[in-house]
């Protein structure tokens, strides 16, 4: 038994011993050492009550002290350094982790060792202030000490109240002040680690951010992968129900190169766990009573760090605008083969051109993100391999899926820390939200592009000039020239070794798109072109223009006709094995059984030409909660075999509509655009949408506030004034029609409308959002005090009286332009962004002379108010 | 009625749905059965016993306590009932005697309820605010500082 015992013993049976040890020191001194051997001491006692089972606890009933149990060896340690070794934070379980007891009952303030230092460096002071002290007076009060560390913790206390009685009042104030500070707890790191995690496991990204910066104990836990995969499991490709927000789920056609961002991070990373973050973690699992406990383990794979990595980003292209058209219809918006990529949609019109925006990293690098498919052990973490099978399987083209997992497979090298991973995907849903993109634009054909599909490494086009090209996805050079067709080539399909071409000539081209060699010409339709197709599996769907779906085998080539549809076959879509869904223009939905070969179900309601179609096993957003349950939640996925994908569809009409498949039943419409939807697709965290009004429409989540942003192409208009005259004009005959009374500009209305058109224009999005705060408040801020307030926003437009008829023809638009309550307006537009503020001030003794301002056009009508 | 007796040797008398609350005690019951003899709690002091069998008797008609470990939706921690709410105000160090105590005798309930207490004071506080909270020493170098707020800046814009 250590005899060396020190002034800090908390248990009686040490105190005889450690009387004797602090007579036979004549030194009024508590080196620091002994809080060391203390401590050892008290993990020692610690140690023996962690070993005993609950049944042998009681066995050892009362006698189970510490004096006991200083002789027992190994247990848990709070000083994870000495556990730092090479292998792996492998085999964990957070449960197996469960059950150290409490300190013993003792002291946790000397025995916690963040402590132990601040005891220590205290005792370095007071030691100090003694030295300056009489010899006598030295050993009187170093003898107080240690009388009062000798006694048990009933006599401590009996004698400090004896001390504090005698105190006078500098002495307690003194009390009264240190004391407080005293009784505050570390909790983090003086509790057992799993009472730490299980603190932490409670906090949100961003305060766990905050966490780690608090100390090193704080970082090694706060950082600790558990907590992250957590995190990431919660937001990755899905809304956290409780924060609102989701992450992009990236995988390998999503991946490229972000390896400079990737590897940083990773260093710094290493830099710092060396000390203790993940040193001191790991070390804590490699401790063999954690790492060895029998029956629980769970074993989680980490992602790969050297796995390629992605612009991450939300590729876009959109066209350009030619200088004497003013709407542009956009006419596709396909996914890439990948479905349960992270939103990479591409979208392109009738031009020449093709634009690709990015989302860009805020560091301005090209942006990044890691593609981990993770994948796990045991129990949820399953989910997630399954989930991406389903998806993949179902959905998307299978041969990308295969790709991916040979991706991940081959290197399995690194591994990257989960909240790294959540960190990247942070900053692309960041991003996303912040409209922060990076912007390319490629001359591509030499006529208008019809259709794109993009890979990780390819981005090939059909275009009106009836070729093909393939160009190289990240530098986009042209890889390869696919000529043959003699007609506009409308579809395109492509994986790893092949591409589908489908052209308005009536055949279907199968291409090494490497070399641009045709493999093979399918004629498929003698009486009409090729408008769409899909390929899965080995079946090859062609939607064509005569109403007729063709059903290739391409191993056997063999073949079959669905009849059914009365117009153009816009999209098809192979579902599991056997289902088809197809659109048409003859403003139908049908579900065909490839075995029965017939027609199943037919969703009706769209009340215009069907453009596009998509599938996923996931609710797509805009779905109220309880609609997105019946199929969205993981809940069901883990029981329900019977997978029910959502179809979303956009029309001509308008509107996207979302099914339920089974039941056919239209579970949600969404409006929004003010023409015909050309192309969309989605996943789980918006939904992007392409129309003849030359918008793309991203539309977020629901409970977002600003869930509904949208991107426009570049320079689509340009204005930067108007005729105020005309503007008010306008908009005085719309309200004179109703009986309404005439409004007039104020100055402090056409701030908040210029400040706002210029926001738009900076960041191309109109939107109600803007960065200086909410409508109300920034028309509060420049002195107007008002009592109703509403807005128009638009873009695509280059003159007044068009921005007045395009909002007039939207019922909402003309909802505020009518609003009875409103005397004020405010308008201005930048760079083709109008923004059409009016508003009413609080003091209706304001009194504007409407009348004079009846007669339009009017020079009095530009009196501007203030 | 079962017997239960802290560190310090008080024995507390409690009805037995009072004490199996604590699954620790529920187990040595299942295990070896019910005797006259006072169960030993050697981690546990009076005070801190008295206010656990104060949680477990006002609780001690709840339904079972059933939460998948692995469950993936998000933890909540503003879900405190008032009750628990007003129990578990008491200063830091009981706070903490709470949370080893209902570890050590698995009262999950508790062990939840000290936990999201614990999140709640940390949560929305920047790290100083948080190392004054619980006096802590920042023991991060310059460098280091700098560093670790490099790498999470990225949580910070919303």
């Amino acid at each position: 038994m250590d005899t060396s015992l020190l002034p800090y013993a908390l248990n009686s049976r040490h105190m005889a011993a450690a009387t004797q040890a602090g007579h036979a020191n004549s030194q009024p001194r508590i080196p620091a050492e002994e809080f060391s051997h203390d401590r050892k001491r008290l993990f020692a006692a610690v140690a023996k009550s962690t070993a005993d089972s609950p049944a042998t606890s009681r066995s050892n009933g009362g006698s189970n002290e510490s004096a006991d149990v200083a002789t027992h060896g190994s247990g848990r340690k709070r000083d994870y350094s000495e556990y730092v070794g090479d292998a792996s934070p492998a085999d964990i379980d957070i449960l197996s982790l469960r059950k150290y007891p409490a300190f013993g009952g003792k002291c946790y303030r000397h025995s916690a060792h963040v402590y132990l230092a601040e005891c220590t460096n205290t005792q370095r002071q007071l030691q100090e202030s003694l030295v300056s002290l009489p010899a006598d007076e030295q050993a009187k009060i170093g003898d107080i000490w240690r009388s009062f560390a000798s006694e048990p913790s009933e006599r401590r206390l009996l004698i400090l109240q004896g001390i504090v009685n005698l105190c006078c009042i500098p002495q307690l104030s003194y009390l009264n002040k240190v004391v407080p500070q005293q009784l505050r707890v570390d909790f983090l790191a003086a509790a057992p680690p799993d009472i730490s995690l299980k603190i932490l496991s409670y906090l949100d990204a961003r305060s766990l951010c905050v966490a780690a910066q608090v100390s090193r104990t704080w970082a090694a836990l706060a950082n600790e992968d558990i907590l992250w995969h957590r995190m990431c499991a919660q937001h990755i490709d899905k809304v956290c129900k409780k924060c609102g927000w989701g992450l992009p789920l990236l995988d390998k056609s999503s991946r490229r190169v972000y390896e400079a961002t990737a590897r940083r991070a990773l260093q710094l990373a290493s830099n710092t766990s060396n000390h203790s973050a993940q040193a001191r973690t790991r070390a804590l699992y490699q401790n063999p009573q954690y790492a060895s406990h029998p029956g629980s383990s769970y074993s989680f794979v980490l992602p790969m760090s050297n796995v390629t990595v992605d612009p991450a980003l939300p590729n876009q292209q959109q066209q350009q605008r030619s200088p004497n058209q003013q709407m542009i219809p956009v006419s596709s918006l396909i996914n890439t083969a990948d479905l349960d990529v992270s939103l990479i949609s591409s979208v392109c019109a009738p031009q020449e051109a093709v634009q690709l925006m990015q989302n860009s990293l805020q560091s301005g690098s090209s942006a990044t993100t890691a593609g981990p498919s993770y994948i796990a052990g045991m129990h949820q973490r399953k989910a997630y391999a399954t989930e991406r099978d389903n998806e993949s399987g179902n959905i998307s083209d299978s041969s990308s899926h295969s790709s991916g997992e040979n991706a991940s497979g081959g290197h399995r090298s690194r591994r990257r820390p989960w909240k790294e991973i959540f960190a990247e995907r942070q900053i692309i849903a960041n991003n996303w939200r912040k409209f922060r993109f990076r912007e390319s634009q490629i001359r591509a054909h030499a006529d208008g592009i019809l259709c794109v599909q993009f890979n990780d490494a390819y981005m090939i086009t059909g275009s009106y000039d009836s070729k093909v090209h393939v160009w190289d996805a990240e530098t986009f050079g042209l890889v390869s020239e696919l000529t043959g067709h003699t007609m506009p080539v409308r579809a395109l399909e492509f994986d790893d070794c092949k591409l589908f071409s489908g052209s308005l000539d009536g055949t279907v081209k199968i291409w090494n798109y490497r070399d641009g060699t045709c493999i093979r010409t399918l004629r498929v339709f003698d009486n009409g072109g090729v408008i769409s197709l899909h390929h899965q599996r080995g079946t090859l769907v062609v939607g064509g223009e005569n109403g007729t779906i063709r059903v290739y085998n391409i191993a056997k080539m063999t073949s079959f006709t669905l009849v059914g549809h009365t117009d153009w076959v816009n999209a098809v879509r192979l579902y599991g094995e056997n289902t088809l869904f197809s659109c048409s223009d003859d403003m139908l939905i049908k579900r065909w059984d490839l075995e029965q070969r017939q027609c199943v179900r037919t969703y009706t309601g769209h009340t215009h030409h069907v453009q596009s179609l998509h599938l996923s096993n996931r609710a797509p957003p805009l779905l109220p909660p309880s609609l997105s349950h019946r199929s969205g939640s993981s809940r069901d996925r883990d029981t329900d075999d019977d997978q029910r994908p959502f179809m979303i569809t956009g029309s001509l009409d308008g509107t996207m509509r979302v099914w339920d498949i089974e039941t056919g039943e239209c579970l949600k419409t969404i409006f929004g655009h003010v023409e015909g939807i050309w192309s969309m697709t989605f996943d789980s965290l918006r939904i992007v949408s392409g129309s003849n009004d030359g918008v793309v429409k991203i539309w977020d989540t629901p409970n977002q506030a600003n869930y509904e942003v949208v991107y426009f192409p570049q320079n689509m208009a340009s204005a930067n004034s108007y005729d105020m005259a005309n503007m008010l004009c306008m908009v005085n005959n719309l309200r004179k029609a109703k009986g309404l009374v005439p409004v007039v500009y104020h100055g402090q209305l056409l701030r908040l409308a210029k400040s706002h058109a210029q926001f738009q224009s900076r960041y191309r999005v109109v939107t109600h959002a803007d960065n200086a705060g909410q409508i109300g408040d920034r028309l509060s801020a420049l002195g107007f005090e008002w009592d109703v307030l509403v807005e128009n926003v638009g873009a695509g437009v280059d003159n007044d009286t068009e921005i007045v008829n395009a909002w007039a023809k939207s019922p909402n638009h003309l909802h505020n332009i009518l609003n009875p309550d409103v005397r004020f307006m405010g308008v201005d537009v930048s760079s083709g962004y109008w923004v059409q503020d009016f508003a009413s001030p609080r003091d209706k003794s304001y009194v504007v002379p409407t009348t004079q301002i009846d007669a339009c056009p009017n020079q009095y009508n530009l009196q501007i108010y203030n | 009625m079962i017997k239960l007796q802290s560190s310090d040797g008080k024995t507390f008398e409690v009805e037995r749905s009072v004490a199996i609350q604590s699954i620790l005690i529920k187990n040595l019951l299942e295990d070896l059965g019910e005797s006259e003899n006072p169960i030993p709690l050697p981690n546990v002091n009076a005070k801190v016993l008295e206010k656990i069998i104060e949680y477990c008797d006002h609780h001690k008609d709840d339904p079972p306590f059933l939460v998948d470990e692995y469950d993936e939706t998000p933890k909540r921690s503003d879900d405190i009932i008032p009750w628990d709410e007003k129990f578990i105000t008491v200063d830091q160090e009981m706070l903490f005697e709470i949370l080893l105590a209902s570890n050590y005798m698995d009262i999950k309930p508790l062990l939840d309820l000290g936990c999201k207490t614990v999140a709640n004071m940390i949560r929305n506080k920047s790290a100083e605010e948080i190392r004054k909270m619980f006096n802590i020493t920042d023991d991060f170098t310059e460098e280091e500082k700098a560093q670790i707020k490099k790498e999470n800046e990225w949580a910070e814009v919303h």
